[in-house]
């Protein structure tokens, strides 16, 4: 009976109008949602369409008026009457005009570099930037794009402005003015870039290094080893050790091997052996060979490793000894396949030693030697 | 023939280079610089599109970027050298990879020249007539 009096509930419930009107409504929504969609779908496809059309239309402009002036050797001084358009105040076109520009700038050194610079700036972006930069507090975005402008156009701006920037609370800012000063002053302004780096995240880190390696500075007279002193950050250490790593700087070994011996953050010291082995120095055995037995099996690892990568080392019986002394698979197979890479052990060294090892290391041994055979 | 750039280029049979860069300003700059000094331009803007065009096409010179579509400029160069047709041309990498690993994987590829982004045209330009064999006068 209760079974069939839901039935009937139902059956009444469909036959009745509050139904009709949910459905209705139900359908009048999907239909209105189907529109929005489509609606939206057309816009982004217009904009998408518009944005290519008028990119195509400036660049071809562009490429024409630097074709003719700068790599024919003439002067920006008949414009044609499409630049106009270049100084539009149209937002989109600016955008355009202004990453095309950029990409000139990236591809092309010095003189011919400078002659886009110049004309970059004599589309007004530099008296827009000088604009924003001095009396524009609300939007970041536009102050950080015209700290870019003047990065790109080597622009030198005073001092409170670089603070500014430098401590803005906007990450976009920041970053903006650490590349600007990395472009514009080299390497004597990396002090003050070190000096603002607090609380960094790893993408911010990821740019400064970008921003470095690609600027004018070619590794010759800045010390980096000193900020390993300066800072505790993990980002900013480690950031500092990729860039010594980079540009080989071997007299920062010392600032290393001093962080390595006080600090007490294994992924700092992961860090430090990682780049010590990078840079492939024989003085460097010693240190890691001695920290190697108090150290945890993940910084073993990364010690063997480091070691391997110095190719002409005297750590053979060292390798020989972890092979036989660890117990990790991982530290063993490691340093099997340092002793296999570097060939500095004689055969009958090899049999002797193949002969005396447990089941298990002959395994490793067996795979080390061909991977194809099975661990078992 | 005069170049632009100046010096006197003794030859003046037409070389045909193969320009292969994914940046369309790039790609368009050096192809009106090359053009400019007389030689017959070839582009292509992935990888696949330069090995495609390498299978096919006679070059006397091939200069690339590394970071391609598809196939990187090493596997270009390296499918190159490994092809018939193409075997022996002169590369050069034009790129904005500065770091000595980039280089030295260039010249292991079969690379003969690299050049750093970014770029300064007289000096791309001799590289160019270097590897062609021309002489300038």
């Amino acid at each position: 009976m209760k079974l069939l009096s839901i039935f009937d509930f139902i059956f009444h419930f469909f036959k009745s109008e509050i139904f009709r009107e949910i459905l209705a409504l139900g359908l009048v929504s999907i239909l209105v949602v189907w529109l929005l969609c489509i609606g939206m779908i057309v816009l982004v496809r217009y904009e998408q369409n518009h944005y290519a059309k008028l990119y195509e239309r400036t660049l071809f402009i562009i490429e024409q008026f630097i074709h003719d002036n700068t790599f024919t050797k003439k002067n920006f001084t008949n414009r044609p009457a499409e630049m106009i358009l270049l100084s539009s105040h149209y937002a989109s076109a600016k955008k355009i005009v202004r990453s095309i520009l950029y990409e000139y700038m990236s591809i092309l050194d010095e003189d011919k570099g400078r002659s886009i610079r110049d004309f970059f700036r004599d589309l007004g972006y530099d008296v827009e930037g000088q604009y924003f930069m001095r009396y524009n507090d609300t939007s970041k975005h536009a102050l950080a794009e015209a700290i870019q402008d003047f990065a790109v156009m080597k622009i030198q701006v005073d001092d409170g402005l670089i603070y500014k920037g430098l401590y803005s609370t906007d990450a976009g800012v920041r970053s903006a003015m650490r590349k600007y000063i990395v472009s514009t002053i080299a390497s004597r302004g990396f002090d003050r870039v070190f000096e603002s780096l607090h609380n960094i995240t790893r993408l911010e880190a990821i740019e400064i290094y970008h921003a470095i390696i690609h600027s004018d500075y070619f590794g010759e007279g800045y010390d980096f080893g000193i900020h390993l002193k300066r800072h505790e950050e993990f980002e900013v250490l480690n950031l500092v050790l990729d860039l010594i790593v980079y540009y080989k700087d071997y007299n920062a070994l010392g600032n290393v091997y001093a962080l390595l011996a006080t600090n007490q953050n294994a992924k700092i010291t992961i860090k430090c052996i990682q780049s010590i082995g990078k840079l492939k120095q024989i003085e460097a055995e010693e240190c890691l060979m001695n920290m190697y037995s108090t150290c945890l099996p993940k910084v073993k690892v990364e010690i063997i490793k480091a070691l391997c990568s110095i190719t002409r080392g005297n750590s053979t019986s060292f390798f020989l000894l972890a092979f036989r002394e660890e117990e990790g698979y991982e530290l063993k197979m490691e340093a099997m396949a340092t002793l296999m890479r570097r060939h500095v052990v004689p055969d009958d060294v090899i049999h002797h030693f193949v002969e005396e090892m447990s089941d298990i290391d002959r395994s490793i041994f067996r795979y080390m030697c061909d991977p194809m055979s099975h661990l078992n | 023939m005069y170049g632009s750039w100046g010096g006197r280029l003794t030859c003046i049979e037409m070389k045909r280079i193969l320009l292969v860069e994914d940046n369309k300003i790039a790609l368009s700059t050096m192809q009106y610089i090359l053009s400019e000094e007389g030689y017959e331009m070839l582009c292509a803007t992935s990888g696949k599109e330069a090995l495609d065009i390498i299978e096919k096409e006679s070059v006397n010179l091939l200069i690339t970027d590394l970071m391609l579509p598809f196939s990187s400029g090493y596997e270009v160069i390296d499918r190159m050298r490994k092809g018939q047709l193409n075997a022996k041309v002169p590369v050069i990498i034009v790129s904005g990879y500065r770091d000595e690993e980039s280089v030295l994987k260039g010249f292991e590829v079969g690379a003969n020249d690299y050049l750093k982004k970014p770029i300064s045209f007289p000096e791309l330009l001799s590289r160019v007539r270097l590897l062609l064999g021309y002489e300038i006068a």
